[in-house]
């Protein structure tokens, strides 16, 4: 039996991954025939899966609904970057708009990046709760949902027009799909809580990391306030209550499963 | 009820006995049903029909053959006997009198 029928065998549990390995052989059938019959094997089991409510669970609150305002946080950081960095590129000065101070600015991104680093770790380990085998594709979904979302609402609403002719595509560097940095950023946040059961391991975090992120949240719509109040209501924030709702409904739930967890062992 | 599939399952566990698992059941089907067996849909029968309570079903032990790798051993339950019985009662009564012509 070659790699690729092993390889592919690894979606499987590893106690039935040994068994069908073992029957495959048994049977000494070709590696395209065993390949066929694992492929097939997986399909019908990931197609069970979503017979329960979880994935769903996951697949519409966690990736879907809680994604899509995270993207907003991303965008938001992304964008703080991109012209904080152009400036500096282009000018070697920190861009200032007039209405905020370069600390007030970089103020608000470390806020939004705490919100994003303890966002996605809670949404992966969420994620990981309620997936189960089906984590490859509701994790997916999250990961496109984050980085695709924001720039796509933002294209739809009309708050990106796009005026020149030929368009300007590096004015789309905030908007668009995420650039190598900001995904390899993502990834580590969201595959190592996966990789490591960070909240398997220690219980505690949660309630910690759902604390931190509110705090972050309010912390971001702080400044966002002053943002309006010192453009004279030309920047208006998101409601924060429609931001940290969706989070809400995401993590306690993960928190709840959590201590009926321990409360069993 | 049980469905076609699955009486096929269990009867080949029944013919197989202590000897029944993963491959021996899918080579019987194929050998008295003259039709392919895929791994897949039979392991998503057996957990089906352990979860009916119809199978029992445990881990075996490994043989070179299988390149070291444990096998799923079945057994047909009490309960799974009456429902292939019930089963094949059901279709012999239902096909009684009838002369199936194939044109």
């Amino acid at each position: 039996m070659n790699r690729i029928v092993q390889f592919t065998a690894l979606a499987l549990e590893p106690r039935e991954r040994e068994i069908v390995l073992g029957d495959l052989a048994e049977c000494s059938v070709s590696d395209l025939r065993a390949f066929s019959e694992v492929l097939r094997l997986i399909v019908r089991r990931q197609a069970l899966l979503w017979t329960s409510w979880r994935p769903w669970f996951a697949l519409i609150c966690v990736a879907g609904i809680s994604g899509f305002y995270l993207s907003l946080v991303f965008r938001g950081l992304r964008s703080g970057i991109f012209v904080q960095m152009s400036a500096w590129r282009h000018y070697g000065v920190h861009y200032n708009a007039g209405v905020t101070s370069f600390r007030d600015d970089v103020i608000q991104m470390c806020c939004l990046a705490a919100a994003i680093f303890c966002w996605t770790a809670v949404s992966a380990s969420a994620l990981r709760r309620f997936s189960g085998r089906a984590l490859w594709l509701t994790g997916l979904f999250f990961y496109v949902v984050v980085h695709v979302s924001a720039a796509a609402w933002a294209l739809l609403s009309g708050a990106v027009v796009i005026r020149a002719n030929p368009p300007r595509w590096t004015a789309f560097g905030p908007v668009l799909p995420p650039n190598v940095t900001s995904a390899c950023l993502f990834l580590f946040l969201f595959v190592v809580p996966i990789l490591c059961g960070t909240f398997g391991k220690f219980p505690a975090m949660v309630p910690v990391t759902i604390l931190c992120t509110i705090v972050a949240a309010l912390l971001a719509q702080y400044h966002a306030h002053d943002i309006e109040r010192l453009s004279g209501g030309a920047f208006p924030p998101a409601h924060w209550p429609a931001i940290v709702a969706p989070y809400m409904l995401v993590s306690w739930p993960v928190f709840l499963v959590r201590s009926r967890q321990r409360r069993r062992g | 009820m049980l469905g076609e599939f699955e009486y096929l399952v269990v009867s080949a566990a029944a013919r197989l006995g202590n000897s029944a698992y993963g491959a021996a059941i899918k080579e019987e089907i194929e050998r008295t049903a003259k039709r392919s067996c895929s791994i897949g849909a039979l392991y998503t029968t057996i957990d089906r029909l352990e979860s009916k309570g119809l199978i029992e079903t445990w881990m075996g032990e490994a043989t070179a053959a299988r390149g070291g790798r444990a096998k799923r051993m079945v057994r047909l339950t009490g309960k799974g006997a009456r429902e292939a019985s019930a089963f094949y009662q059901t279709v012999t009564r239902a096909t009684r009198g009838l002369a199936w012509e194939v044109k």
